[in-house]
């Protein structure tokens, strides 16, 4: 199944403010889809984003690589990779920019397979100590019933549930 | 017209997909051979003579392989490489012994992918990866079965 045979509800994304995410070379030939909030948006553009602070070509890397339909590294019990699912906080999924250390940190959720919502941006550096990265978590959640208040996250039993195609898994080796 | 910044973020940006182009490929490979024939990721590390951490290390984010290891691994997999090279603008296909085929006249420049794209047919995998400064030329990089 391709998303295009999914449903997304793209009036509320669009209503609520987001934009879809393209690579910055090419908007064709894309297998999976991210939607972004305003302030995402901002540092993804290549005119928005301060490259002292934030690392546009790896969060764009990121992105291009989820969206072309590549492989990209997926954990459900916080192993290293590039996506990752939190544990024990609903449905909330970090897209993990690291380099430079500490890096950054994009918060959001699935709105169906195939396709991210992304609604927070920090730098890891203020996430930290722990329980400040996951009240930074909850709040995505509320950051979502506020924006998107009829519209629940996708879920899934499994990682192919979520995202299709050639994905790695960083849980199993 | 780019700045500097801005051509060094985009060379960037392209040296960093075509690493992840080839992880993904190499990842396409591996996952076929771990369906089939059961093949570990111990087992690859094992014959390319490396740590297991180190290749899954590769896998969980695009490292920049050299051409001996990438050579290694589809050695391991059972797999040619094959580089060819497509001029962005008139279509015409390169190869390590020359000019091959041509596009038919009036190829357009959107009939031709900017992005890498994997692709299957055949029990071929091939990857078209952008490349160059001026986005001029495309590589694409086969990998059939031997």
């Amino acid at each position: 199944m391709t998303f295009n045979a999914t449903f997304i509800p793209l009036e509320h994304l669009e209503v609520a403010g987001f934009v879809e995410y393209f690579p910055p070379k090419s908007a064709s030939g894309l297998k999976r889809r991210v939607f972004v909030a305003s302030n995402v948006a901002d540092l993804l553009d290549k005119d928005g984003a301060d490259p002292v602070m934030f690392n546009w070509v790896e969060a764009n890397r990121i992105l291009s690589e989820f969206v072309l339909g590549r492989a990209i590294s997926v954990s459900f019990c916080s192993k290293r990779a590039e996506l990752e699912k939190l544990e024990g906080i609903d449905e909330v999924w970090v897209c993990c920019v690291r380099a430079p250390k500490p890096g950054w940190r994009l918060f959001g959720r699935f709105i169906a397979q195939d396709c991210l919502v992304l609604m927070l941006a920090y730098d890891r550096y203020d996430l930290a100590p722990s329980p400040k990265y996951q009240a930074v978590a909850e709040h995505a959640i509320a950051e979502w019933n506020r924006v998107l208040p009829d519209v629940s996250p996708y879920s899934a039993s499994k990682l192919s549930g979520y995202i299709s195609g050639v994905v790695r898994n960083a849980d199993e080796d | 017209m780019q700045t500097k910044t801005e051509d060094k973020q985009m060379r960037d940006y392209n040296r960093q997909m075509l690493r992840g182009a080839f992880r993904s490929l190499f990842w396409v490979m591996f996952s076929e051979r771990k369906r089939t024939e059961k093949f570990t990721l111990q087992a690859f590390a094992d014959k390319l003579g490396i740590g297991k951490s180190s290749l899954s290390r590769g896998f969980n984010e695009p490292q920049n392989w050299t051409i001996d290891k990438m050579a290694d691994m589809a050695h391991v997999l059972g797999v040619e490489l094959v580089v060819e090279a497509r001029n962005v603008e008139t279509g015409a296909i390169y190869t390590p012994t020359g000019a091959g085929n041509y596009a038919k006249k009036g190829a357009t420049k959107t009939s031709i992918p900017r992005n890498p794209i994997i692709s299957s047919c055949g029990g071929a995998t091939t990857i078209a990866v952008g490349a160059g400064k001026d986005g001029a030329t495309i590589r694409i990089i086969s990998a059939n079965a031997v």
